[in-house]
């Protein structure tokens, strides 16, 4: 017990003695990086947040439960609504009013701008049931305003239906009418190129010609006109939209197109008109928007962090010194030192005096 | 001033005291592997302590006296015997003669100088492998003593050094009692202090059988 006592006060002893040999060497470093951190700091911008909370519990309140069950968003889902918040095409659409002066006509400089606005916009799940939206911005002034536009193309996608989500059948619908129009498109852009042809004239015709040709496709002995005379009709059909012959063979090409088109738009059921939003919650209506984006009143330096963790790494990086070079140092501090080396007890310790005896 | 060194100094020396006594010692060297180490403040304060249990004691300050050119004369003596002012203590000095590497030259002065003396404590030049001088010139007073006590500047004293001097003085004959570790430089030095002061007070009886 004595003996541990006895090394421990000639640790710390040993400890007092280093700090004052080494102090220099603790100082420095740390004193260096403090000196970058101010300069960096007063170089780096300051940057600005803009924050605001949307309560989701009211908008996944369970309505058919008796007993009550704390709702809470999984961590993924509000991934999801980041991921989406965060895409190229709700970017896109926020980027003109999120950005002072114009969008650039250039791609990647657009996309430079979509890449810093989406860095800057972040969200996070708070215990599940809060969702905190946050912008920052190396302004203050109009941040709030910004937030607020970003909650609301958010909100406009969670309470739906919104123009760019789609359920299933919806999608369907939209790519088949997207079809048609473009098979429609065609057709007219080639029946206005024919000379002295109205436009609704020579869809009739085409029309006339298309039921004449299925009738050709009938069985033999079927009744109805026979084959001469529906052939004279398809002539002079064909000559009255055009006389040349490949014009005439291509629009019915075109029409042909556009009729199958019609026909699968209109096989497809219109019945889905259901829910095309975000749809992860009960009611979204419900959400609850917790006070409204302000601008932010105090900055934080964006080097602050940094400046931190340098001075941190400096005084790691003392200590660090001070250790290595007290292991290189060939200097003897304690009892069991000069003992072991010599084989020779230490007989007695004479302490700093106070005067000359 | 006696009370002062009583209170900081005596305690702590006192079991040098009683490992000198130990062995029968009657002359006692002081010596370090170094200059600076506080050989004479440990020879000085090791005297009066001394002189405080009441035995009379006699201190030398061996020096090289780089004004000498030939060997001490038979007759050669201790110089400067004066008393101090501290009762049964006095002090005198010794110059180390170049070119003598015979202990007993000196054995013969320290013997001659301090029969009138319970015990005769020498303050000696360093014991240091970087000196100038040969070796057995170093040694020769060094191993004239009957026990030498080695002073360690804690904090200073280099590894190499500290076992360049003691194996010098192994190779030389001479008897080694042990380390006076000299904790001058030490932040709360005192700290280290406590542990002898209790071992003295733990053994009062061998005190108390050197006193009488």
């Amino acid at each position: 017990m004595s003996l541990n006592l006895e090394t421990l006060r000639e640790l710390l002893v040993v400890l007092l003695d280093v700090a004052r040999r080494r102090w220099k060497l603790f100082l420095v470093p740390p004193l260096v990086a403090l000196l970058l951190g101010s300069c960096a700091m007063r170089a780096a911008p300051t940057k600005y947040t803009a924050s605001s909370l949307i309560l989701l519990q009211g908008a996944n309140r369970p309505t058919n439960t008796t007993t009550f069950q704390a709702p809470t968003l999984p961590g993924d889902q509000a991934a999801a609504i980041e991921a989406w918040l965060k895409s190229d095409q709700v970017m896109s659409s926020l980027l003109p009013a999120l950005i002072t002066g114009e969008v650039p006509a250039e791609l990647d400089k657009r996309d430079a701008m979509i890449k810093n606005l989406r860095q800057r916009l972040n969200l996070e799940l708070v215990g599940g049931s809060v969702l905190e939206i946050r912008l920052d911005d190396s302004k203050a002034q109009g941040l709030g305003r910004k937030l607020e536009l970003v909650i609301a193309r958010l909100l406009e996608a969670l309470v739906g239906p919104d123009q760019g989500l789609f359920n299933a059948s919806s999608f369907v619908v939209t790519t088949r009418n997207d079809a048609f129009k473009a098979a429609d498109d065609a057709l007219a852009r080639a029946i206005a190129m024919l000379p002295s042809q109205p436009p609704e004239g020579a869809r009739t015709k085409l029309r006339q010609l298309a039921d004449l040709k299925g009738q050709m496709r009938r069985p033999p002995g079927s009744p109805g006109p026979d084959p001469v005379s529906l052939e004279a009709a398809i002539s002079k059909l064909r000559s009255e939209i055009s006389p040349d012959g490949a014009v005439v063979e291509q629009l019915e090409q075109l029409y042909s197109a556009q009729l199958a088109a019609k026909m699968v738009l209109d096989a497809t059921t219109t019945s889905s008109n259901t829910r095309a939003y975000v749809g992860v919650f009960t009611a979204p209506e419900n959400l609850v928007v917790i006070g409204r984006p302000q601008d932010p009143l105090v900055g934080q330096n964006s080097a602050l962090k940094l400046v931190i963790a340098f001075f941190l790494l400096s005084c790691v990086l003392a200590f660090g010194l001070v250790v290595i070079v007290e292991l290189l140092a060939t200097r003897l501090r304690m009892r069991r030192e000069f003992e072991s080396l010599t084989d020779l007890p230490v007989v007695a310790r004479m302490p700093k005096v106070s005067a000359r005896l | 001033m006696a009370t002062t060194y009583k209170k900081q100094l005596g305690p702590s020396l006192t079991s040098v005291l009683l490992a000198a006594e130990a062995q029968s010692a009657r002359i006692i060297g002081i010596t370090s592997e170094r200059a600076g180490a506080g050989v004479s403040l440990a020879a000085e304060s090791l005297a009066k302590t001394y002189a405080n249990f009441g035995r009379r004691a006699l201190l030398i300050a061996v020096g090289h006296d780089t004004t000498a050119q030939e060997r001490p004369a038979p007759n050669a003596a201790l110089q400067n015997k004066r008393a101090s002012s501290l009762a049964g203590l006095d002090l005198a000095t010794l110059s180390a003669f170049p070119m003598e590497h015979d202990p007993h030259v000196y054995r013969r002065i320290l013997e001659a100088g301090g029969q009138d003396y319970a015990v005769v404590i020498v303050d000696l030049p360093p014991v240091s492998a970087k000196s100038n001088r040969a070796p057995a010139e170093i040694l020769a007073p060094v191993a004239a003593c009957d026990l030498v006590f080695l002073v360690g500047l804690t904090g200073e004293a280099d590894r190499d050094s500290v076992s360049a001097c003691v194996e010098m003085c192994r190779i030389g004959g001479v008897k080694l009692g042990g380390w006076i570790m000299n904790d001058w430089r030490m932040p709360l030095s005192k700290l280290l202090m406590l542990d002898t002061r209790r071992k003295t007070a733990a053994e009062p009886t061998a005190v108390t059988d050197f006193q009488a």
